[in-house]
């Protein structure tokens, strides 16, 4: 989906102290913390509920139960960020949403190979960016059920 | 491309016409000889072709191309349609819509058709011998009012209508150049009315050899037909002069046949209409069930306030937005027929390969029903149907044998009872043998032994929809029934609707179903469950009450009530929701419990309590989250969260 030059805008955002990216064109909005309604028996545990979004029931992950690092409660930077993946509209919760940065799929490595459990599916690589290093999500590979 | 705007318009209105084709073609085999039915199929595939070309889908063009064909053999030759000329034409019609659906699912509708042009090709060329007897009358041709007023001028001003029938040597190269010297030299004697096929057809070589013209003159026949001989490659000509009473009596025949055409069609009231993109609708919709929702808020801050004009602007606002809603549910609306005309088509396929005879009569095609659920129930009615003549109707010989008539009936009905609409699926066949359906389904271990002595007759009959019943191959002798019929259940079920199913061995079989007229806008009883809200839909609920603690009886590990003279289970929905045994870690005096009801059997849900009879927009908790156990979906509630809906039918086993 992209060429070699291709500029990305990455929206960034932060789990337990550490910086991830998701492209821009798949982020809808991003929600400060929304009421949510627990769906008992809803088919994968990192499933939070479902929010009333203007009108639209959309379900909610917790993107931290989803990658497996720590969950803290939500406070006033937990944000909601409303993607859309191939079968709808869902919401990601994150602990918060920062930046947006450009970058060029040169800039684009490898995951180190370390790092292969069963969320390796989950990262498209890794990105460093003047002192940052931020892990670029495989959105469609984490939605998926 | 510019074309892609088009493309949906061309999708929706080529269905159209198939569907068109597809009922006028059933239609015509009843009544092959009836031209304005024959006319309505081939404006159809005409059309298409129209359509087809435009659009540059070039094989869909082709094959219409040569259906329009064999329909003009129809109409101009005298030619009596056949069975096998209807198969072919069916067939081609089947791969006109496959085509369509490729060219919606986003392909090019290209396909194979070469073997279906050269069945339609042999079609046109058994019209061609059969020309050759009937060549000797002139074809008829029917006037419109305009040509008549034309031809009855032109009679008043001396001039003779004649009807000139030219058939071309069968060696002919260039037909069109024929034609037109065959018009030219005519046109120093008089005028051309009409021309069968019409002349751009003529022109474009449309046409076999022979061809059919109105023209006035003041010639003599004579005189014609030596100037048209003189034109080379003309093998026959023949040349009749209508007289008055001519065309009035091809005139009376017409009035009637254009009455024939309305009265099929049912096309005899025009209503002005607009089609709107279902999208639109949609977001229609969603904007309104918005508005609801911020009417209950109103709705409640008025009462709190107290305020004499607020509440009163408040109750009118709710009145109007009553009516709102009748009008865009309305909206939504399409009558049943949308699915019901896809059957004839299938009905007759089926019966044809099965060896059956089978009358399908279908009522209350115009009942209107919620476009979401229409969209749905065609596959399982479909099922229904298949059922009803694979197993249900005898062969012709078994039926005379036992003096029925050999011609089986199936009927489709739809009719409309307080907020449901029920569909039924009925046949006069051998009917269902419910002892050895209970036979089967203890052999198959889905009830037990003891449990087959209490079923009542409905319950064993629902024993076909059981979902182990049905897949097992071996039982298919059971008169077959129950394959797949669990998956019809579900389908139904899943729309809020129940299926029953009633028979009597020998004189056939009732399938019934009730369906909600819509599923967007439901009447729930809200409950608390500690802190969460639930909705419980009212139509399934028999009475809410509230129970000692005393009144529970426990009876093989499960805790029961007597009600109304029933004992009926107890389910507490903290366990199924929260997972939570709250009948342990506390024991209250006091339970409320809502009864609900599938079927004939009864449940009573226990919940900490009631909050209140509320009308709610059901939305679905998309695909993400289908299939979640006991829920059927989430509505907003006043405040702005989301309250879940429980689905009762899968609570009530």
């Amino acid at each position: 989906m992209i060429t070699d030059t291709a500029q990305w805008k990455i929206v960034i955002f932060e789990l337990q102290g550490e910086e991830y990216g998701i492209e821009v064109s798949r982020v809808q909005s991003i929600e400060r913390m929304l009421p949510l309604t627990r769906v008992p028996g809803a088919p994968r545990p990192d499933i939070a509920g479902v929010m009333n979004l203007r009108g639209k029931i959309t379900p909610v992950i917790d993107l931290r139960l989803c990658l497996g690092v720590e969950a803290p409660p939500y406070d006033r930077q937990t944000r909601i960020l409303v993607v859309v993946g191939n079968d709808g509209v869902i919401g990601l919760i994150v602990d918060r949403a920062n930046d947006l940065v450009d970058i060029t799929e040169r800039e684009i490595e490898e995951i180190p190979t370390a790092h292969e459990d069963e969320t390796y599916g989950f990262f498209q690589g890794v990105v460093k960016k003047d002192d940052r290093m931020i892990t670029l999500l495989e959105t469609d590979q984490v939605l998926q059920r | 491309m510019a074309q892609s705007n088009y493309l949906q318009v061309f999708i929706d209105e080529g269905r159209e016409h198939v569907q068109n084709m597809n009922n006028h073609l059933l239609e015509l085999e009843k009544n092959p000889t009836t031209i304005p039915i024959i006319e309505e199929v081939f404006r159809s595939a005409h059309t298409l072709k129209g359509m087809a070309a435009a659009m540059e889908f070039q094989d869909l063009a082709t094959l219409t191309h040569a259906m329009e064909n064999v329909l003009d053999v129809l109409r101009n030759e005298t030619v009596r349609a056949t069975s096998k000329m209807f198969d072919h034409v069916f067939d081609a019609v089947d791969v006109v819509e496959e085509m369509i659906d490729d060219i919606a699912e986003g392909g090019n509708g290209s396909k194979d058709i070469d073997p279906y042009l050269v069945q339609l090709k042999t079609l046109t060329s058994v019209g061609e011998e059969e020309t050759a007897v009937t060549n000797g009358e002139t074809q008829s041709f029917s006037y419109d009012e305009f040509e008549q007023t034309v031809l009855d001028q032109s009679v008043e001003q001396g001039y003779i209508p004649y009807e000139i029938t030219i058939t071309l040597d069968e060696a002919t190269l260039l037909k069109a150049a024929r034609v037109h010297m065959a018009f030219n030299v005519l046109g120093d004697h008089g005028e051309v009315i009409k021309a069968s096929p019409p002349v751009e057809d003529l022109e474009e070589e449309n046409f076999e050899h022979t061809f059919t013209i109105a023209f006035i003159s003041k010639s003599r026949i004579e005189e014609l037909e030596e100037t048209l001989y003189n034109v080379s490659e003309i093998a026959s000509v023949h040349i009749e002069a209508i007289t008055d009473r001519h065309i009035h009596r091809k005139g009376t025949p017409q009035q009637e046949e254009v009455n024939d055409t309305e009265s099929f069609t049912g096309k005899k009231e025009t209503k002005r209409t607009i089609k709107v993109n279902v999208e639109r609708l949609d977001m229609l919709m969603n904007l309104f069930e918005e508005w609801i929702v911020d009417r209950g808020r109103l709705q409640r801050t008025a009462h709190e306030l107290q305020n004499q004009a607020l509440t009163e602007t408040v109750e009118r606002m709710s009145r109007i937005s009553t009516d709102l809603q009748a009008v865009i549910l309305n909206m939504r609306m399409m009558p049943v027929e949308n699915v019901f005309n896809r059957f004839p088509r299938m009905v007759r396929k089926v019966s044809k390969d099965l060896g059956k005879k089978i009358k399908l009569e279908i009522e209350g095609e115009k009942t209107e029903l919620d476009r979401s659920i229409i969209d749905e129930i065609g596959d399982p009615l479909v099922h229904l149907l298949r059922n009803s003549i694979d197993h249900g109707i005898e062969l012709p010989g078994d039926r005379m044998a036992i003096g029925k008539n050999d011609e089986g009936t199936v009927r489709l009905s739809a009719y409309h009872s307080g907020n449901h609409v029920y569909i039924q699926v009925s046949d006069d066949g051998a009917g269902i043998d419910k002892e050895k359906l209970v036979k089967k389904a203890m052999n198959q271990r889905i009830i037990a032994e003891e449990e087959a002595k209490t079923l009542t007759d409905a319950e064993k009959y629902q024993l076909l929809f059981s979902s182990g019943f049905s897949t097992a191959e071996e039982i298919t002798d059971v008169s077959g029934r129950g394959v797949g019929l669990d998956v019809v259940r579900r389908t139904f079920e899943s729309l809020g609707g129940v299926v029953s199913v009633n028979s009597e061995p020998g004189k056939g079989s009732v399938f019934s179903i009730q369906l909600p007229l819509t599923l967007s806008i439901i009447e729930v009883l809200l409950v608390q469950l500690e802190n969460e809200t639930y909705g419980i839909p009212i139509s399934a609920i028999t009475e809410t009450a509230i129970i000692s603690e005393t009144d529970i009886h426990k009876t093989h590990n499960q805790e029961v009530i007597e009600f109304r003279g029933n004992v009926i289970p107890l389910l507490f929905l903290h366990d199924v929701l929260q997972g939570k045994n709250v009948r342990n870690s506390q024991s209250e005096p006091f339970h409320s419990v809502i009864v609900v009801q599938k079927g004939d059997r009864y449940a009573g849900l226990v919940v900490d309590g009631f909050i209140g009879h509320h009308e709610v927009v059901l939305k679905s908790l998309g695909y993400f989250l289908q299939d979640v156990f006991a829920i059927s979906g989430a509505t907003v509630i006043g405040d702005g969260e989301v309250a879940l809906i429980i689905d009762t039918n899968a609570l009530v086993k």
